[in-house]
């Protein structure tokens, strides 16, 4: 013990004066699987935070020993007892044991502070950098904001997939699930608009949440390190549950996420939160609630699993001017089996967002990467917020691509079809590969409109497909280094003007001179 | 369909009501035979023996010491005349009171632990 400790313990001893301290107590009656019962707290509440004492019977030494406090959480007022979940090891919780009611509504840490860190469901720092020091306590369940303090979605959050942002927009304050078996790249998106948030203006940037729920810690480590690589942990805060932690932890991180973000929202910024994933979270929610004896409906969830989501995604929010014109822009992610979607879950979280991109796994497997299955992937609100340069670009692109999948069946006959058709799936083969992008490297949107407006006016579709790629960085850099003053604009303005389409098809031809080795 | 708890609550309230015990058993062993159900008397008897002693825990006052010597003292401070006493010399000093779902903490421990817990928090 240092000697500024030692000196407040005797300052702390000269002023020794024990008063009695009251509080209502129960008693543990039955506890098992990270629920317990509890006898007595007649005046309890609904979602009410209990204190474990574990003091009792044990020596001054000992219990100077135990790592911090115990607590749990109320989910069932019974007629003579209540059941609660342990937010900890329950191991530590014994038949006997005394439960004091704490008056107080779970709260997690939110603020500035948390900003680069990460903290487990409670809001405790677990990357060892200490604890918060001026946090503000936000509380985990909280009603979400009604119809008048909302305001329609205007303004685009760029994820810097040029397949999103062109086809399926997504707009600040929205809610778009990512939707899809596993290893097709969900989380891969998620992370690259983290990402992509870098190339935002400071004072506009999101601050981005990442709620891990149930992933393995190596995958976590993995993201955390990706974020710090690509200079976007500085303003992302991530609230681990992994899959080793108990099933009340991987329930309640996901609102401990929104709770965090909420503060942010309530201070006029605009926030981006990924809940990754919730068919983790809601099987970690039929857990609990079978363990409560909770009656279980279809699959064995309880029959209040849609409201489990519902009142966490209706938290995502664009707030109006009045109310500070924050938002809170909600990516939650679903996993699904054997690419069906008509799950349970799946289909419920899919009626609660306001649309879903789909991943698929024979895409995937193609090398479409992304593999977002364009034709049943959709953003029902995000086209108001799409910039006019880039709706300009790819106002048809999705319609030509779904026309392209359903020809793409009859590619095999290559030699037997007309020539519009042979036109067709050229011009769709080339803007697959145009789409395609690599993992982690976001694009900003002003690139990713000159990207398209060549894919669209036929600039790649003399290009072998084996050199589209080349051929698309080859002519970024043409036009990054040519006409920079276009990509200033479209930044600056969000529009593509007449005089800078032009100045772009002048562009095009002095491509084609420039890179002739490229159009065979 | 009630569970045997649910009638055992029932014969505590009707004697809490002032009923006498036989009336309350006789009301409830009626209901019981018109139900077709007296085979749960067994259980509804162990029901009530568990609730009983639970309301009885509800209200008896519980003064811990850490000391013999210390009682009186304690008594006197805590306002507790009629509670039981017990012995816990994990306490150091001072007294703890259990006393219709209320707990109060003046032992020395707690005093000492919260000087711990504030003096290492960083």
């Amino acid at each position: 013990m240092d000697t500024s400790a030692i000196e407040k313990i005797v300052k702390e001893i000269e002023l020794f004066a024990p008063k009695g301290e009251s509080s209502h107590v129960g008693r543990v009656t039955a506890v098992g699987d990270g629920v317990c019962a509890i006898d007595g707290l007649s005046k309890a509440v609904m979602s009410e935070i209990l204190e474990f004492e574990e003091h009792e019977g044990k020596s001054l030494k000992d219990s100077m020993q135990h790592e911090g406090k115990l607590y749990g959480l109320i989910l069932n007022l019974e007629e003579d007892s209540i059941r609660a979940i342990i937010l900890g090891d329950s191991a530590r919780v014994s038949e006997g044991m005394i439960v004091k009611s704490t008056g107080k509504i779970l709260s997690v840490p939110s603020g500035e502070e948390l900003l680069g860190r990460v903290v487990n469901a409670l809001g405790e720092p677990i990357d060892g950098k200490g604890p918060f020091k001026k946090a503000t306590m936000m509380p985990v369940e909280r009603e979400s904001y009604g119809v008048i303090d909302r305001k329609s979605v205007s303004v685009p959050l760029q994820t810097g997939v040029k397949a999103i942002d062109a086809m399926i927009p997504i707009g600040r304050g929205q809610r778009e699930l990512i939707i899809g078996d596993r290893s097709t790249g969900k989380t891969t998106i998620a992370i690259d608009t983290i990402i992509n948030q870098k190339y935002e203006p400071e004072d506009t940037r999101p601050i981005c949440v990442y709620v891990a729920v149930g992933q393995k810690e190596s995958k976590t480590a993995r993201i955390v390190q990706q974020l710090k690589d690509n200079d976007a942990f500085s303003y992302t805060i991530i609230v681990d549950a992994p899959a080793s932690a108990p099933a009340a932890l991987q329930y309640l991180a996901p609102f401990s996420g929104v709770a965090i973000a909420e503060y942010f929202m309530d201070k006029g910024k605009d926030v981006l939160i990924v809940y990754d994933d919730l068919s983790k979270q809601a099987v970690a929610y039929r857990q609990l609630s079978l363990l409560l004896r909770r009656p279980p409906g279809r699959e064995a969830y309880p029959g209040d699993v849609f409201y489990l989501h519902s009142r966490l995604l209706e938290r995502a929010a664009c707030l109006s001017e009045a109310k500070g014109g924050g938002s809170i822009t909600a990516l939650p992610i679903i996993e699904t089996q054997e690419g069906d979607i008509s799950g349970y879950i799946p289909t419920n979280v899919i009626s609660i967002t306001d649309g879903q991109i789909f991943l698929e796994s024979a895409l995937f497997n193609k090398g479409v990467r992304p593999a977002i299955n364009v034709g049943d992937s959709v953003s029902r609100v995000g086209s108001a917020a799409q910039t006019k340069a880039m709706k300009a670009v790819a106002g048809t692109l999705k319609l030509e691509l779904a026309q392209f999948r359903e020809l793409e069946a009859f590619m095999q006959f290559a030699s037997d079809l007309d020539k519009a058709t042979a036109d067709r799936i050229a011009t769709g083969q080339r803007m697959v590969e145009v789409l395609k992008q690599k993992n982690g490297s976001p694009m900003p949107v002003e690139q990713q409109v000159i990207d398209l407006y060549a894919a669209v006016h036929g600039l790649f579709i003399e290009v072998p497909l084996s050199k589209v790629k080349q051929a698309e960085a080859q002519w970024l850099e043409f036009v990054n280094a040519s006409r920079s003053e276009i990509l200033e604009e479209i930044k600056k303005t969000g529009k593509l003007s007449d005089e800078a389409k032009l100045d772009l098809n002048k562009a095009t031809e002095e491509f084609r001179v420039a890179h002739k080795e490229l159009f065979s | 369909m009630p569970k045997p708890e649910t009638y055992a609550h029932a014969i505590l309230h009707m004697i809490q009501q002032g009923e006498t015990p036989k009336e309350a058993v006789s009301r409830v062993h009626k209901a019981l035979e018109a139900k077709g159900r007296v085979g749960l008397m067994l259980q509804v008897a162990h029901a009530f023996r568990r609730l009983a002693q639970k309301d009885a825990d509800k209200n008896r006052s519980l003064l811990t010491v850490a000391r013999e010597k210390d009682e009186h003292a304690a008594r006197n401070a805590a306002g507790a005349k009629d509670a039981d006493v017990i012995l816990d010399p994990t306490l150091i000093g001072g007294w703890t009171l259990e006393d219709k779902g209320m707990r109060t903490d003046a032992s020395w421990k707690r005093s000492l632990l919260s000087i711990y817990q504030a003096a290492t928090r960083t």
